[in-house]
């Protein structure tokens, strides 16, 4: 699809520019990856009244066109056209934030250097107002010798009204009456004059300062002491995994009885023979199993981006800075790992923000220790069977205790494994945190739907395809070939799966695992949830009709030993299986040889883990 | 006695407003494959006459929160030392002693 016109959206991180994206955009918006560099890539398509089309590429913020980081690097090579990925733009559209209108200037000085036509979007206008900074645009308009418009992303306003400017007739109309945009007469100036530039003409354009943010200065008052912060930062992790288990609870039991019930209707209208057994215990089962969490995904995910957008998540990694140097680490390594809390693949794509190599290979490394939200599957699978719902106290409850444990082992262990990495493989100065602090804000209720809309499209679409693939496969692997007549076991035990698991075995029964759980282990290579959809199929596949219908956690309470349950759990904190992570890794650290030594950590870890719990757990009990 | 003081940015004491007079990175700290701590300085808004405050400290000795010129800056102690300022209002309680 050829458009008519090509607009970058540029500014500054924090400018309020993805949301302005998403106002202008909508969910026509296409969310990708730039290749080989693994910077997101966000482009929409809007429609003028007259059938013309124009293309928007949101891209990554920056400070300046100095470029530092991947993801500077992107935008600065689109700009200057010396991107092999982007077409150069048409036209640009700079958002500014106006409640900090001297620093972006500086960069809207820098921007016009390049020869764009540029619209200047005067953003977060609401927050000027709210912090009463009065300014004067048709000024700003002038000293700049730009269009300029307001807007305020989150309420439509002043977004029609810069759509409409596009739909002019004539492209070129937008900026006639402003001058040349580049100015080639002046020679190269330095960073301080644009910046002695850049307060001329913020000083000439605003009317009253305004004051300083009275509520954010409060909230830090609070959230930034060295005493109080610490304790609401654990706070709000642990009400995060509450409320990932105590929320999540009724649509997860929506979806189970949905499951059951489709699985009834297909015993009941599918003819009994080897297609029942595919969409009973192979698909139904199977996926059934997987797409029961995504409640649960989608809580955690709604919990990360209000802290993103909020404004909470740069003061955290602010809290976290010194723990995170005891681990060789920084500040800025904090928000990757968090992510990673919802998935490793984000969180390690996220760790491109760190600009010190070593720092943000050691990072890579210990992101998939976080607890990801595939893991929570697991966890909550093995939770319900063997850890009673009790009341530990004060309405705390011992499964959400247990819980918490298991991430906080992780989060530990990361940061020893990250220690011993910076002091061996990964050796060197401990990296610099810089950052900015921003002023709090309510998030945007569309931009936490566009979020929490395409993660939950991406979890659908890998059940719906990796998932279901490994389901469909692994059906086979247990369904073939058919036991003998004389069978004292059942079927599984003679099928292929069978025969893999029991080869595995050997390796897994030292650490207490059957050969049930080492046939799961095998499709749970494809993705960790998968591990929960393989081990519905292999019970259901061999125990009697009726295991199909109940739980699979009343299953296993039945089959498994508390030692080998919690075993499991411990196996999963470190589990390596999971080749889209480490696709991921290879991808980003360009290095099989960081890939090979990734997956090899995390076994070994996991190993020795899972087989110290077994032993501990054994002696007792 | 009572004219300004004269101090690196790890110096000043919180809530004591002052402002930018020099930012001068060393560059020995710097190995060469990093960035210039200079640049990152000027990009955040640190600026020659640009008026800050050290709003914050994260825990056990833990980075700086400054404001600076409205805008709130999170670094550590380390790269503060760059930063030389300037008190508006003259203070008391020893700097240099602390």
């Amino acid at each position: 699809m050829q458009a008519d016109l090509r607009l970058a959206l540029v500014g500054n991180p924090n400018s309020g520019k993805s949301s302005l994206f998403n106002a202008l955009t909508g969910n026509r918006q296409k969310v990708g990856n730039y290749p080989g560099v693994t910077v997101e890539r966000r482009t929409g398509t809007i429609e003028a009244p007259d059938g013309r089309l124009i293309s928007i590429i949101d891209l990554p913020g920056t400070y300046s066109l100095t470029p530092n980081s991947p993801d500077e690097v992107v935008t600065h090579d689109a700009l200057v056209g010396m991107s092999h990925l982007e077409q150069t733009p048409d036209a640009v559209v700079c958002v500014v934030d106006a409640t900090s209108l001297r620093l972006h200037l500086k960069f809207v000085l820098e921007l016009k250097r390049l020869g764009h036509p540029i619209l200047v979007a005067l953003n977060m206008m609401d927050l000027a107002l709210r912090d009463q900074i009065e300014l004067d645009p048709d000024r700003l308009s002038e000293e700049l010798g730009l269009p300029v418009v307001t807007t305020v992303a989150v309420r439509r306003s002043g977004v029609e009204k810069l759509v409409n400017m596009l739909r002019v007739s004539d492209w070129t109309e937008l900026w006639k009456g402003f001058e040349p945009a580049v100015d080639t007469s002046k020679p190269e100036l330095s960073v301080r004059d644009l910046q002695k530039e850049a307060r001329r003409i913020a000083q000439a354009a605003t009317i009253r300062e305004g004051v300083e943010h009275a509520l954010t200065r409060r909230i830090d008052a609070v959230v930034l002491n060295p005493l109080a912060g610490p304790m609401f930062l654990l706070g709000v992790l642990f009400l995060m995994f509450q409320a990932v288990f105590a929320w999540a609870e009724a649509p997860m039991e929506w979806i189970d009885g949905g499951i059951v019930t489709l699985q009834q209707l297909s015993l009941s209208s599918i003819p009994e023979g080897l297609l029942q057994s595919l969409i009973v215990d192979g698909v139904l089962a199977g996926v059934g199993s997987v797409i029961i969490f995504l409640p649960q995904i989608l809580i955690l995910f709604a919990f990360i981006l209000i802290l993103e957008a909020s404004g909470y998540m740069a003061r955290a990694a602010f809290l976290m800075d010194r723990v995170m140097t005891m681990a060789g680490l920084n500040g800025s390594a904090f928000i990757p790992l968090l992510s990673s809390f919802a998935c490793a693949i984000p969180g390690i794509m996220a760790a491109r923000t760190i600009d010190n190599p070593r720092d943000r290979l050691t990072t890579i490394m210990v992101a998939p220790l976080m607890t990801c939200a595939a893991r929570l599957p697991v966890y909550t699978l093995i939770i319900a069977a063997f850890i009673p719902n009790t009341d530990v106290f004060g309405g705390i409850g011992l499964q959400g205790l247990v819980m918490f444990a298991l991430y906080m082992i992780g989060i530990i262990s990361a940061l020893i494994v990250a220690a011993v990495l910076k002091k061996t493989l990964t050796k060197g100065a401990p990296p610099r945190l810089l950052m900015e602090l921003p002023k709090y804000q309510v998030p945007r209720l569309r931009d936490l739907i566009l979020g929490l809309l395409e993660r939950a499209r991406l979890f659908i679409r890998r059940a719906g395809t990796i998932i279901l693939f490994s389901m469909i496969l692994l059906w086979g692997l247990a369904s073939f070939p058919a036991s003998p007549p004389d069978a004292t076991e059942p079927d599984i035990f003679y099928s292929a799966a069978g025969k893999i698991g029991r080869a595995l075995e050997v390796v897994f029964a030292p650490i207490g695992f059957n050969w049930e759980i080492s046939v799961a282990l095998v499709p749970g290579m494809a993705a960790r949830e998968v591990a929960v959809g393989a081990l519905g199929t292999v019970y259901a596949l061999s125990g009697s009709e009726d295991a199909v219908a109940s739980s699979l956690a009343t299953t296993l309470q039945s089959a498994w030993s508390l030692p080998t349950a919690l075993a499991f759990l411990a196996w999963y904190i470190f589990a390596p299986q999971c080749l889209s992570t480490l696709a991921v890794a290879k991808r980003e650290t360009n290095s099989w040889g960081w890939t090979v030594f990734m997956f090899s950590y995390l076994f070994v870890l996991a190993y020795i883990a899972a087989g110290a719990t077994y032993w501990t757990t054994k002696a007792l009990i | 006695m009572m004219s300004s003081q004269t101090l690196p940015l790890d110096r000043l004491p919180q809530r004591v407003k002052a402002k930018i007079t020099e930012i001068s990175a060393g560059t020995e700290k710097t190995a060469k494959s990093e960035q210039n701590l200079e640049d990152l300085l000027l990009g955040l808004g640190f600026e020659e006459g640009a008026e800050i405050e050290v709003r914050h400290q994260g825990p056990l000795g833990g980075p700086l929160a400054v404001n600076v010129d409205g805008r709130l800056i999170a670094l550590r102690p380390v790269d503060a030392a760059a930063v030389l300022v300037e008190t508006l209002h003259p203070f008391s309680g020893s700097v240099l002693g602390s």
